[in-house]
């Protein structure tokens, strides 16, 4: 690893720390998201042994323990709440440096913080109230930390290393294929020790962080997500190279593609120079047994394949293909230009990507709130919705809002909140809109 | 606060006496232990030695405070007195790390605080107030065993009770259950000089959290139960075996058959301690005959006086179980089967892989949860490559065997200080994980805690009742929170006197009543009752089987079954004919049934609400029978019976020469007319058991046809109780 150049050093802090500014200006305006509308709902409001009695693949158990302290602490603002993916940003950003830092100097330094901070799906999951930040920042400590043990093998690293990967399956349940697949991979490029000195902590940390969350669950509560890997690789592109002006099935098969090329090159160099090259040994490893893992897990036990899980092949891919790249950083550097361009003109500076169809409910929260003042209402709203209603009525404390029922077609209500599938309501039921966004609209009965 | 002083000094005094008989023990047997070690041995060592003074205190009917108070003052004096000669300074074991030990202790304290609030509570334990401690004021009322008092409760060994009744002399409930307190805090000190003993101090710690945080062991202990006595003893035992065998002192052997007796005294799940030091005894060293009687002699010195007061009052040296092998009117083998049965399997579980889940963070359908840190037990396999290790899963083993009978998670608890112990000495051998552990298994043990993460229903420490246990606040309302029955007292005392007797189809807080219940499940008399209340509407006598033959002169007669079945054979009348006419029952006619003989003459009674029953499963040779003291001639037998479609029958009769003979076994069944008057008739043939009262939960099977056809039973209604109905029979 040769010197960073200042400049060089320089721009990739000021890219983080951009990243940062920006997520927490989104963290502080943008609307709430269904999911975490429905994390809120069902796992952070209600009293711990409620929380606990059911669980479903959105409570990322770390993200929920976490918000529970932050909105105790800070009170219910969407920024409380999406407070510890904040830090978990930071985290993830900390780790990347370093990352970074061990494959390239120079300009590719922050090309290659760049390219891991700046994936559309990344800067949500930063700062978006959900597990998958803290997921992919402690994931990334993980393999950092073996690639420290491969240098010198101590194990109070490899059980750090253990800590880091229970607490990205405790981020998001869904890790736990990468973090199994790292912890193969680490095994057999280290060969020393692991069991004991990781396998068996890693055993404990998932045990102490999970026995309890997941005390109630019942196998068909995980059996959500996508039916093939092709679905899973398609939705990840869409979602991270949405600007590319190309037909988006033409783009996830060149990228599906690669990935396999990628994995398969990979693999055989990492075989090949798992002493010299320990980063490219354990990611395209990594690479490679996660898709195993997912195939295998998929044809044994009829398994779906991860959706907004699937977030952990953004940094495995990209350091793979980033350690493949080392000897040949400037075309690397080319390469690293053009995504991070792509990756720039959809950098998602307003609502969330998982948000944006309901834009604009926190507008529609006030505007109810003040429509509704002290009186006690009862609101219809349409399913997608009622999550988002359930937080703002916690959010803004409206206790007023007496029932909030998902049965918009009915009559007699005092408020419909509706989206956009359910606006022909509007009309059957002679409703006054009180205010309308891209995604919902507010309407109460004429005569009121 | 004098109630609370009373309960502390009844307690203590109990307690204190322990510590003084175990002393003069070990001084006796001239055993040295560490200090604190031998502290524990000797409360431990001492319990045993006061358990059997109480023990033949009640066989001699002079079980009484008086006696209690004089026994127990001469016991401290005498310890205090030898020990006045004793100033040899003992040694102490090796010291733990500051650094486990002040954390450990905080968390122990915090949850000690907790518990000792509760354990000086009012009791309101279902078991605790129920049998345990009714045996125990039984017992004080009469100062010794009631032998006229018939409960399958009341059969068992009663060790730990013993302690309770000398306790419950001074402080009633809630001493009874500080005693047991007292052992629950024993235990955590006992693994902990075990481990600094044995080089696993760290290990021994977390195991002592864990054994103290596991919630049903914090409520059993803070309750009138007996289980932490059971744990206790038997981990004295093995803690005995291990020092044993580093000193091979002979004396260490007496101790260890005192213990081991005071094992089975104390349960008769326990019965496994004896023959596991026998056979490590056997193990370790070749077993001399010397060394087996200093082990068995002293073990039968505890054993004998249940066995034996069982064998003489009962005819059942090992009741309420093995009925089938020692028949007797006391206790029905089928119904020991159902009960057996029903504690055997559990309940509401669908796959094996829920028990854990249940032992250890649900708890909903086995009774508690332990420390969800024992779901890491698989890990606990780690610890099978160290000697120590070895041992302790040995034991976890055998202790755990009586939970294959019985569900609950209490009975696991005598497993769980090996299994706690060999899962901290894996955990040690694993970074980080041990001190991660002790830090999740203590906040997860906090009583507040527990509520949510396991099932509401789970039995648990639910509160802090500072107010009711230093009773700033009225006892009677807090026990009727919990114990709504007790408020049946009130009407008890009203309409009954001492004498009366009252049956129940439900358990009772029988602490707190002052009459003694009959039980519908707890003995004979309670099934016989039951069985009558439900005949009209579960088991009317509505088929008549016929059994007809050449016209013969016969010595005896007899309906012998040839089927098996698990199924009973119940018959409610066994009438003889002749030329058509029923041969009239005479005085002289001597009736007889196998199995069940005592209850024969219900099938000859002439009521349709009570009858006989195999009350077993039905076997080959099953029988009903007459003799008649003159050769009679009959030519018919009928039975009125509920339909036993799996009976095979055949009459037999016992020819004027004395040889049995068959004669047929083709009945013709008719389906009859349920008969008349069945309430009126069951009610009148519970009161001729000299049964007048009945309290019935609006739950029992019979309430609703109580509720409606009141006036047809001849009942009145004397009150209601917290759904409760305390009914005369008029």
């Amino acid at each position: 690893m040769g010197h960073t150049s200042t400049a060089s050093t320089k721009l990739a802090f000021t890219l983080i720390a951009a990243l940062f500014v920006v997520s927490v200006f989104r963290a502080a305006t943008a609307d709430i998201t269904p999911g975490e509308a429905w994390n809120y709902t069902h796992y952070v409001l209600p009293p711990w042994h409620d929380a606990l009695l059911n669980y479903d693949t959105n409570n990322h158990v770390l993200n929920t323990l976490l918000a529970r302290i932050s909105t105790a602490a800070l009170g219910r603002k969407e920024i409380a709440l999406r407070l510890p993916s904040l830090l978990a940003g930071l985290l993830y950003a900390w780790a990347a440096w370093r990352l970074a830092r061990r494959l390239y100097s120079g300009w590719g330094f922050p090309a290659a913080v760049a390219l891991l901070l700046l994936n559309p799906l990344v800067v949500d999951a930063v700062s978006e109230a959900r597990g998958y930040g803290m997921a992919i920042g402690f994931w990334c400590w993980g393999l950092e930390l073996f690639l420290q043990c491969t240098e010198e093998l101590t194990p109070r690293k490899l059980n750090l290393a253990a800590a880091a990967l229970a607490l990205s399956v405790a981020g998001c349940l869904s890790f736990v294929v990468p973090a199994l697949a790292l912890g193969i991979a680490a095994t057999a490029v280290l060969r020393r020790r692991m069991f004991r000195d990781f396998w068996l902590p890693l055993a404990v940390f998932l045990f102490w962080l999970l026995a309890i969350p997941l005390n109630r669950v019942l196998l068909s509560d995980l059996a959500v997500g996508a039916t093939s890997l092709r679905q899973t690789l398609g939705e990840l592109t869409a979602a991270s190279l949405a600007a590319l002006p190309l037909p988006a099935a033409s783009v996830a098969a060149v990228v599906r593609v690669s990935a396999a090329l990628l994995a398969v090159v990979a693999g055989g160099f990492a075989v090949v120079r798992r002493r010299t090259e320990p980063m490219l040994a354990l990611c395209a490893a990594t690479t490679l047994i996660g898709f195993g893992l997912l195939l295998f897990a998929h044809a044994r036990f009829k398994a779906p394949f991860p959706r907004e899980g699937a977030i952990y092949f953004v940094p495995v891919l990209t350091l793979t293909a980033l350690a493949l790249m080392r000897r040949l950083p400037r075309t690397m550097l080319c390469l690293a230009a053009g995504c991070v361009v792509i990756y720039a003109v959809e950098l998602p500076l307003g609502d969330y990507r998982e948000g944006r169809q309901f834009a604009g409910s926190r507008n529609i929260a006030k505007a109810l709130r003040a429509e509704a003042g002290r009186n006690m209402v009862r609101i219809a709203v349409s399913p997608p919705l009622a999550e988002i209603v359930d937080y703002y009525r916690a959010r803004y404390r409206q206790a007023n809002w007496q029932a909030i029922e998902t049965t918009p077609a009915a009559p007699g209500y005092d408020f419909y909140v509706l989206t956009g599938e359910d606006a022909p309501v509007v009309e059957r039921l002679s409703l006054r809109v009180l205010d309308r966004t891209a995604g919902i609209l507010l309407a109460a009965p004429k005569a009121r | 606060m004098r109630e609370v002083l009373s309960i502390l000094a009844g307690a203590g005094f109990t307690v204190g006496v322990s510590f003084a008989l175990g002393s003069l023990l070990l001084r006796a047997l001239r055993l040295r232990f560490f200090r604190l070690e031998g502290a524990l041995f000797a409360f431990v060592a001492g319990s045993a030695v006061l358990s059997l003074l109480v023990t033949l205190l009640c066989l001699a009917g002079e079980a009484r405070k008086g006696v209690f108070l004089w026994t127990g003052l001469a016991a401290i004096v005498a310890a205090v007195w030898r020990g006045r000669a004793d100033r040899v300074r003992r040694r102490t074991l090796p010291a733990l790390p500051m650094n486990w030990l002040v954390p450990c202790v905080v968390i122990f304290t915090a949850l000690f605080i907790y518990y000792f609030f509760n354990a000086l509570a009012p009791e309101v334990s279902p078991d605790g107030s129920g049998y345990h401690l009714g045996n125990v004021a039984r017992m004080l009322r009469h100062r010794g065993f009631d032998w006229t008092f018939h409960s399958m409760y009341a059969y068992l060994s009663q060790g730990a009770e013993m302690l309770y009744l000398f306790a419950y002399a001074f402080g009633k409930h809630s001493a009874a259950a500080m005693v047991h307190f007292a052992f629950l805090c024993a235990l955590p000190l006992l693994m902990v000089c075990y481990g600094r003993r044995f080089g696993l101090g760290k290990a021994s710690l977390f195991a002592a959290l864990l054994v103290f945080g596991s919630p049903v062991v914090g409520k059993d202990g803070v309750s009138a139960y007996n289980d932490l006595v059971v744990v206790t003893v038997i981990y004295a035992v093995f803690y005995l075996l291990q020092v044993w065998d580093e000193n091979n002192s002979f004396n260490i052997l007496i101790l260890l058959g005192l213990l081991s007796g005071f094992a089975y005294a104390v349960k008769y799940t326990a019965v496994l301690t004896l023959p596991f030091a026998l056979a490590w005894l056997k193990w370790r060293r070749r077993l001399t005959w010397t060394a087996f009687a200093g082990v068995l002699l002293p073990a039968l010195l505890l054993i004998t006086p249940w066995v034996l007061r069982n064998w003489i009052w009962l005819g059942n040296p090992v009741a309420p179980f093995a009925n089938s092998w020692f028949p007797n009117p006391y206790y029905h083998p089928g119904m020991e089967r159902i009960y057996v049965d029903t504690l055997a399997h559990y309940q509401g579980i669908k796959h094996w892989w829920q028990i854990p889940l249940e032992l250890t963070l649900r708890g909903g359908l086995v009774g508690g949860v332990f420390n969800p840190a024992f779901l890491m037990f698989p890990l606990s396999l780690l610890a099978l490559g160290n000697t120590q290790g070895r041992r302790l899963l040995l034991a976890a083993l055998v202790f755990a065997l009586p939970a294959w009978m019985n569900t609950g998670s209490r009975f696991l608890i005598p497993s769980a200080p090996f299994a706690a112990m060999a899962l901290g000495m894996a955990l040690e051998s694993i970074p980080a994980a041990l001190p991660l552990s002790v830090v999740f298994a203590g906040l997860l043990a906090w009583p507040p805690l527990v509520s949510v993460y396991c099932d509401s229903s789970t039995w648990r420490i639910g509160e802090l009742p500072i107010r009711a246990a230093l009773r700033k606040e009225d006892v009677s309302a807090y026990i009727l929170k919990y114990q709504p029955d007790a408020g049946l007292n009130r009407a008890l005392n009203l309409y009954t006197t001492p004498a009366d007797r009252i049956f129940s189809f439900a358990g009772r807080p029988d602490a707190y009543l002052d009459r003694d219940i009959v039980v519908s499940y707890e003995g004979t008399l309670g099934n016989l009752v039951n069985d009558i209340l439900w005949a009209p509407q579960a088991h009317p006598a509505d088929f008549q089987q016929r059994f007809r033959f050449l016209p013969i002169d016969a010595m005896a007669v007899r309906v012998v079954n040839n089927a098996t079945s698990d199924n009973f054979w119940t018959v409610a009348e066994m009438r003889v004919f002749s030329q058509a006419k029923e041969v009239a029952r005479a005085a002289d006619w001597r009736v007889s049934a196998f199995p069940n003989p005592w209850e024969a003459p219900l099938a000859f009674d002439n009521s349709y609400a009570t009858r006989w029953s195999t009350w077993e499963g039905m076997r080959p040779g099953a029988h009903l029978e007459i003799d008649f003291p003159r050769p009679t001639r009959i030519d018919a037998v009928m039975l009125d019976c509920e339909m036993a479609w799996d009976a095979k029958l055949q009459v037999n009769v016992k020819l004027p020469a004395g040889r049995w003979v068959p004669l047929t076994d083709t009945a013709e069944l008719e389906k009859v007319d349920t008969p008349e008057g069945l309430r009126r008739a069951a009610a009148r043939d519970v009161k001729a058991l000299g049964i007048r009262y009945l309290l019935v939960n609006e739950g029992d099977f019979v309430y609703q046809d109580f509720n409606k056809y009141l006036r047809f039973w001849g009942l009145t209604q004397l009150t209601e109780v917290n759904g409760t109905h305390f009914y005369r029979i008029d």
